[in-house]
């Protein structure tokens, strides 16, 4: 064993400088380092973006104050990203907030509601309970734009893109600008647009 | 999109700040970390280097399911399908060869595992002619594997005979998720040359398409005193397609052929003297499946599924042939029973036909053998208190060729005290049904020159289906958003386990010459019980770093039956998986774009065959390059220059240090 130890020793010196250089992060100014980028931080981008391309009818805002509210329903993959991407900002003059939700009865005043994977078992019957609402719904569950939700994320050779369901759009009472329609991968009547 | 948004400035600036983010550095007030002045146009061209792991439905599943997800894939220095289950607690592999591992879900490990069922996009690839898993095979491209559910505990009701111990399902990416063109070379001492290819396009109906091949040119592992035998070369050649050609509707077919030589080392025992021969050759394992499946979903609630495939497989090993075709069709549907209640129902037929051939001293009997199994579950879903009771209710119900009917209910409840809280229980009973090694081989091995004497091993045809009742508990709990911490508790207890009962030595004259023969007939007369825990836990201490450890404890005893003279089977059982299991993995983003990761793996002391405890590390160094490029170094067991896994001493093959590169390249 007294082998093995010191065959141990000098892989856990490794494992304990790689993590305070990685815990430590790279000097500041480091030239344009990337650095590393999680995927919930581009989804958390891409929801402050769909608030900028979708419009909701005014009545909409009547029971939130005025406020845009970006909802996560179940378990929250974004951690404190979200709130950090979206803190300050608002749009045509409506503070956006972050809410978090545990069933979906609380979550219908949302205007986007990010529907997290834990989830993914009731998603029919979340939709359900959305049908014809003013909701924008998001998810990165496979198969949701298909499954009858409004935007899936999903992530191609590490770029995260989505899919838009315009029936499901449609149905709701929301608008969706045309830009944002372009830059989607559309998904009508089950067949994929260009 | 406004002008700002190619402002390099911006570029810099939020290049600059995903670095102090990845860092875990708490971000000030004036140091937003801004991806949303940048346009959404740039957002979708940005490389995403790390993908968090999603919640999946694993907080509250009412089982002990552990996910393998794409990126531990691509992180993972494994090129094995076996190789990446050595992450998932309670799962022990052991390396027996270049081509054969020994995989055990909470005891009974063996090269062929015979109480753990594995499917692959529901295409169940477990043997029916030797009880188990034939990983040679089974060299798929780990790059299109979307996730790999590994289930410890038995998951009959869902998925049939064989899910005793655990269940491993093979889900492959969507033929829309692998667009796009992927390349990449593996070469390393032991992985000497593993290339893989992939071409993903859309035809103008808009059905997305995958082609892919793969081949694979392994060395073999360390042997003290035998010849270099157990090289491994496959290669491989499949498609996938998925499309929506309505709505409500999803179509995927796919298909491959795959076709290769393993090296093997076989003792073939003669009647006529010397009695034995030895043989190294090479088994040629050929084989190929057409699989579709269609999903409708008629409304929000409900969804329908059905699924058929055919299966060829063709191995021809220096001791016997099988050539096998199967056909498989399954349906399955969902609806809404009342509010709260959702009712899973289906039903499926499976035909498989073989053709054996063999030397003198194995056998089957039948050697050609048609079989269909007939099955149909039903599980109903009840939010007792809607999230925070449930209750699931199911049984499998199947007739086999083998032993007629049979059921294998469960029950399983899921409370959830608070949120990020999770407790489950389930009691559970599963059967492992006869194989046709239990019922129909006949197998004779040399025991003593003398006279000469031999041993013969017959299967019985009234042998009976392996019975398991389960009773599980857990707990999941997440206490803060950086950590995880998920513990299973088991108790197992296993009735008609497989025993080799000796009976009177007699005189066989034919085939001549003369000679003494002890036969030992497969019974079901050993009974047996497992109690052990797993614990596994993940933490992030920063968006830069991932750690994940567990740890596994099993206590497995077995016992013969009163009427049982079988004195070898209880120890090699009990002996031959380890009490403790224990894993650490480390993955660290670092500047530069590079990636780290560490694992070490611990198992525990092998008694029935003196395979001593060993500690491994596995060591990945990724950095991802400009055009799409990609290279990493890797290498599996860097502690020793080679260790033995499973086999006893002397005889048993040991698993090398295995250094390899690769290159990647996707656009």
């Amino acid at each position: 064993m007294v082998a093995g130890a010191r065959r141990f020793r000098p892989a856990l010196l490794l494992l304990a400088v790689t993590a305070l250089l990685a815990a430590g992060g790279p000097a500041r100014g480091e030239e344009g380092a990337p650095g590393s980028l999680s995927d919930y931080q581009v989804k958390a981008a891409y929801l402050y973006y769909f608030t900028t391309f979708v419009d909701w009818p005014p009545e909409a805002f009547e029971r939130t104050g005025n406020e845009l509210v970006v909802g996560v329903l179940g378990e929250d993959p974004f951690g404190e990203i979200l709130d950090a991407t979206l803190r300050g900002k608002s749009v045509n003059n409506r503070a956006l907030v972050v809410r978090r939700f545990a069933n979906i009865k609380d979550a219908r005043d949302s205007h986007i509601l990010f529907i997290s994977a834990s989830e993914q078992d009731r998603i029919p019957s979340i939709l359900k309970a959305l049908d014809g609402a003013a909701v924008l719904t998001v998810a990165d569950v496979d198969g949701f734009a298909t499954r009858g939700g409004q935007i899936a994320f999903h992530t191609i050779d590490r770029k995260v893109r989505f899919d838009i369901n315009v029936a499901a759009v449609e149905r709701s009472r929301i608008k969706i600008s045309a830009q944002l329609m372009k830059l989607g991968r559309i998904v009508r009547a089950g067949r994929e647009g260009v | 999109m406004s002008r700002r948004a190619t402002h390099p400035d911006h570029r810099l600036l939020t290049a600059l700040l995903a670095v102090v983010l990845a860092g875990g550095q708490t971000f000030s007030q004036d140091a937003p970390p801004d991806l949303t002045t940048l346009g959404i146009e740039a957002v979708m061209n940005m490389e995403v280097t790390s993908v968090s792991k999603k919640p999946e439905r694993l907080m509250d599943a009412a089982a002990a399911i552990q996910v393998i997800t794409s990126e531990d894939i691509r992180r993972s220095a494994a090129t094995s399908l076996p190789d990446l289950l050595r992450l998932v607690p309670g799962v022990q592999v052991a390396r027996v060869n270049s081509s054969t591992w020994a995989v055990g879900v909470r005891g009974f490990t063996s090269t062929l595992s015979r109480s753990l069922l594995v499917l692959i996009d529901g295409r169940s690839v477990y043997s029916p002619l030797f009880a188990g898993v034939y990983w040679d095979v089974l060299d798929v491209p780990l790059n299109d594997i979307e996730r790999i559910e590994v289930i410890r505990g038995p998951g009959a009701t869902l998925w049939g005979a064989n899910a005793v111990n655990g269940v491993i399902n093979i889900i492959t990416r969507s033929a829309q998720a692998t667009q796009g063109t992927y390349a990449s070379l593996r070469g390393g001492n032991e992985d000497r040359a593993v290339a893989t290819g992939r071409f993903g396009g859309k035809t103008p109906g808009g059905l997305a398409w995958r082609a892919y091949g793969k081949f694979s040119d392994r060395d073999a592992e360390f042997h003290q005193g035998t010849n270099d035998y157990d090289g491994w070369d496959m290669g491989l050649a499949g498609f996938r397609a998925d499309g929506d050609p309505r709505d409500q509707d999803h179509v995927m077919f796919q298909g491959n052929f795959y076709s290769g030589r393993v090296g093997q080392r076989v003792v073939n025992s003669t009647y006529t003297s010397p009695y034995f021969d030895v043989v190294e050759e090479d088994g040629d394992l050929s084989g190929g499946h057409l699989l579709g499946q269609w999903k409708h979903k008629a409304h929000e609630d409900s969804d329908a599924t059905l699924q058929a495939y055919i299966d060829r497989t063709h191995r021809a090993q220096p001791n016997f042939r099988e050539d096998r075709n199967t056909l498989d069709v399954d349906f399955r549907q969902r609806f809404n029973l009342a509010s709260r209640n959702e009712l899973l129902w289906g039903a499926g037929y499976r035909l498989t036909m073989d053709d054996t051939e063999s030397v003198p001293t194995v056998e089957f009997n039948p050697a050609r053998r048609t079989d269909d199994v007939f099955s149909a579950f039903v599980q109903d879903e009840i939010q007792i208190v809607p999230s925070r009771w449930t209750l699931t209710l199911g049984s499998k119900f199947e007739h086999n060729d083998y032993n007629g009917f049979s059921s294998q209910p469960n029950v399983r409840l899921l409370f959830v005290p608070a949120s990020r809280h999770v407790l489950w229980s389930a009691a559970s009973r599963a059967l492992r049904v006869p194989s046709r090694l239990e019922s129909d081989l006949s197998l004779t091995a040399l025991f003593s020159p003398a006279t000469p004497t031999f041993i013969r091993l017959t299967g019985t045809k009234d042998f009976q289906a392996e019975r398991l009742t389960a009773y599980e508990l857990g707990y999941r709990v997440q206490p803060t958003d950086r950590l995880f911490v998920d513990l299973a508790l088991f108790h197992n207890d296993y009735a008609r386990l497989l025993s080799l009962e000796p009976g009177a030595l007699f005189t066989e004259t034919a085939p001549p010459p003369s000679h003494d023969v002890i036969p030992y007939l497969l019974l079901n007369r050993m009974r047996g019980d497992a109690r052990g825990a797993e614990i596994a836990a993940e933490w992030r201490p920063a968006a830069s770093v991932r750690l994940t450890g567990s740890y596994s404890y099993l206590d497995l005893n077995l016992q013969p039956a009163d009427n049982s003279l079988d004195t070898t089977t209880e120890p090699s059982t009990e002996g031959g998986t380890p009490r403790h299991l224990a894993n650490l993995r480390s993955w660290f983003d670092l500047p530069w774009r590079l990636g780290l990761d560490v694992t070490f793996r611990y198992a525990g002391r092998l008694e029935s065959t003196s395979v001593d405890a060993y500690t491994e590390m596995d060591l990945v160094v990724s950095r991802d390059l400009p055009l799409g490029f990609e290279v990493s170094l890797a290498g599996q067991n860097l502690l020793s220059r080679h260790h033995r896994e499973f086999g006893a001493a002397g005889t048993a093959i040991e698993v090398e240090r295995s250094l390899h590169g690769r290159l990647v390249r996707r656009w």
